[in-house]
Formats: structure tokens, C-alpha cells, sequence
């Protein structure tokens, strides 16, 4: 190939006048050794950067695009989590709907199933309320017993 | 018979996409690389872009050019993205932090020199290192950088040019202060 009027042509290309075809020229003389000198090593360097960045590719699979559920990168592992948490709550979900009671029976009054809230709510007051009477009732004997403590320990001092 | 033909079509739509848009994903990655200077970002931009054209499949067919509308919007939507990191660095108030998260990808980079070439290119002004990506980099005609860049001729020239002087003299400091 010729490279005559090579510097004249690089001089047109770094004043943005040169022509695709004349850019090719230049590409060629500057992969060729005739530019293994070091007038030319900038321009050299240059060139040879420009042509490995031309070699980086794209990961994309056209799947991914078909399928836009599927997704790269960030964007796939936020997806990811997102799928994992909404798993969890269905899960979790079912798991309380199964050990929940299958019909609305809140109470058995003598072996009779009570439905209705507002019963069981009253019936349920009742129970407490007997419990708490009975508890008190107990705990008024105990105030005998902390007069016992009382006179043990004025004895124990003597 | 109405299924078989249905199905016949959608298929050949696909395999036209492929060969008529799909192609271009990796010269829309590069140029949206060059733009957000971040390879996640930039494989999620030229997806969400491929997915658009893929449901506007039927309306491509109109579009003369369609390397160059895909080049554009993957550009407009490149510097969308670039504008919320803008946003994101301001509000953190410190560039160093966010220098690195950009720049991770390039660190196992084997060639320092291209390293510090992309650098330099990275530094230039918007206009110059877009111009000078389409043209060096991918071998545009004025033509087609004009679609693209929706800029007028000269305006391309005289942009490249700058460019073009610009790292040669970055490559000039590099060689002579060493790497």
C-alpha cells in the first residue's frame, strides 16, 4: 500500500476532515510495521486502543428480552429478592390459614358451641370474674400468715 | 390452520428482530458504556431499550434508519441514568465516594494504557467524546452521526477535531510522566 501522503492525511484526520476511506488508510498504516517509529507512537496508541474497545460485547441474551421477567444485573437480583419475600408471605400465609379452626366456634358451654361474640365475650367475663373472687378469697387468708411471720421474727430477734 | 398460520408469523417476527435489531446490542451497549462509564448500568439500559423495540416491533418497520432511532434513544437514555448519578453525587456531597463504584469495573483491566486512554475520553467534553466514539469507535459517517447526535456537519468536524487533539496530547502526558 501506499503511505506517501500519510502525514498529510493525519493531519486531515486530527483537524476532522478526513474521509472514512482515508481514515481506513490511516487505520492500516498505523497496524502495519512501517509506524514503529517514534514519530508516530501517540497516534499509534491512539489507533490500537480505538480498535479493542470495538471488541467489547454486550451480555444480553435475546431471551431476556422475549422474556422481560427475566433481568440482568442489579435489576435481576432485586427481582430475585423481591420473588423470595412475596414466596415467604404465601407461605406463611397458608401455614396460619391451616391451623386456623375450620368453623367459628369460640366457646362449648356445657358441651353447647357458642358462635356468637358477644356471648362468648360475656360468658367469658363471667368465668374471669369467678376466678378473680375465688383468688381473692385466698389470698385473705395469707394476711394470717404474714402476722405469724411477724410475731416469728420479733422472736428470733430476742 | 388459523394456528399454524399465527404462529408461522410470530416467528418470523422474531427472527427478523434478531437480525435487524438485536444485532446492534452490542455497539448500543458500547455507546451507553461510553456515556454512564458503568458496564451494569449499561447492560440494564440497552435491555430496557431492547424490550421497548421489541413491542414497538411492528412500528420499526417504518423507521428508514432503525440503527440509528436505536442509537439515539439508547443515547437519550443514557444520559437520563447519568442525570440521577448527577443527583445521587450531589446530594452526597463528595465525588470521591462515587468514583470508584463508577470506575470498579475497569479495575482488573489488564491494559493500564487503555485505562488511562478511557480516562482521558471520559474527561472530554459530552459533545467531543460522543462524536469521537461514533466516528473512531464505530466507524459512523457524518450522515448517520447527524441522526444520531442531532447535530449540524460542522459542528461534528470541529468537535471531532478537539477530540482527536485532545488525546493525543492526554496520550503524550501519559507517555512522558510514565503510567
Amino acid at each position: 500500500m501506499d503511505y506517501k501522503n500519510i502525514d498529510g492525511l493525519i493531519e486531515k484526520y486530527f483537524n476532522g476532515e478526513s474521509s472514512r476511506e482515508e481514515e481506513k488508510l490511516i487505520n492500516n498504516f498505523f497496524q502495519s510495521e512501517l509506524s514503529n517509529s517514534e514519530k508516530y507512537r501517540q497516534e499509534k496508541i491512539m489507533f490500537s486502543f480505538f480498535a479493542s474497545e470495538k471488541e467489547l460485547k454486550s451480555e444480553l441474551i435475546i431471551e431476556n428480552v422475549m422474556q422481560p421477567g427475566k433481568k440482568s444485573g442489579k435489576s435481576r437480583r432485586m427481582y430475585f429478592y423481591a420473588m423470595a419475600a412475596s414466596i415467604a408471605l404465601l407461605i406463611s400465609f397458608f401455614f396460619l390459614q391451616e391451623n386456623r379452626p375450620q368453623e367459628q366456634v369460640l366457646m362449648y358451654i356445657n358441651g353447647q358451641p357458642v358462635e356468637n361474640q358477644e356471648i362468648a365475650m360475656a360468658e367469658a367475663q363471667k368465668a374471669l370474674l369467678l376466678i378473680s373472687k375465688n383468688l381473692n378469697e385466698g389470698t385473705e387468708n395469707l394476711d394470717y400468715l404474714t402476722e405469724f411471720g411477724k410475731a416469728e421474727a420479733i422472736l428470733s430477734n430476742e | 390452520m388459523f394456528s399454524l398460520q399465527n404462529r408461522h408469523t410470530n416467528e418470523m417476527g422474531k427472527e427478523e428482530f434478531e437480525k435487524t435489531v438485536f444485532i446492534l446490542k452490542d455497539k448500543l451497549f458500547r455507546f451507553a458504556r461510553r456515556i454512564i462509564n458503568n458496564t451494569d448500568d449499561a447492560e440494564d439500559v440497552v435491555q430496557e431499550l431492547m424490550i421497548v423495540l421489541w413491542n414497538k416491533r411492528t412500528e420499526l418497520k417504518k423507521f428508514k434508519n432503525i440503527e440509528a432511532y436505536a442509537m439515539r434513544s439508547v443515547k437519550n437514555m443514557s444520559i437520563d441514568k447519568l442525570k440521577h448519578y448527577k443527583v445521587r453525587q450531589d446530594k452526597m456531597q463528595d465525588i470521591k465516594d462515587i468514583n470508584p463504584q463508577i470506575y470498579n469495573d475497569l479495575s482488573n483491566e489488564k491494559n493500564e494504557m487503555s485505562k488511562l486512554i478511557r480516562t482521558a475520553i471520559e474527561g472530554l467534553p459530552e459533545k467531543q467524546k460522543l462524536v469521537m466514539h461514533l466516528r473512531d469507535i464505530e466507524g459512523y459517517s457524518f450522515e448517520e452521526m447527524e441522526t444520531v447526535l442531532e447535530m449540524n456537519i460542522v459542528a461534528l468536524r470541529v468537535n471531532l477535531s478537539r477530540a482527536r487533539k485532545q488525546v493525543k496530547e492526554q496520550i503524550l502526558k501519559i507517555v512522558n510522566y510514565g503510567l
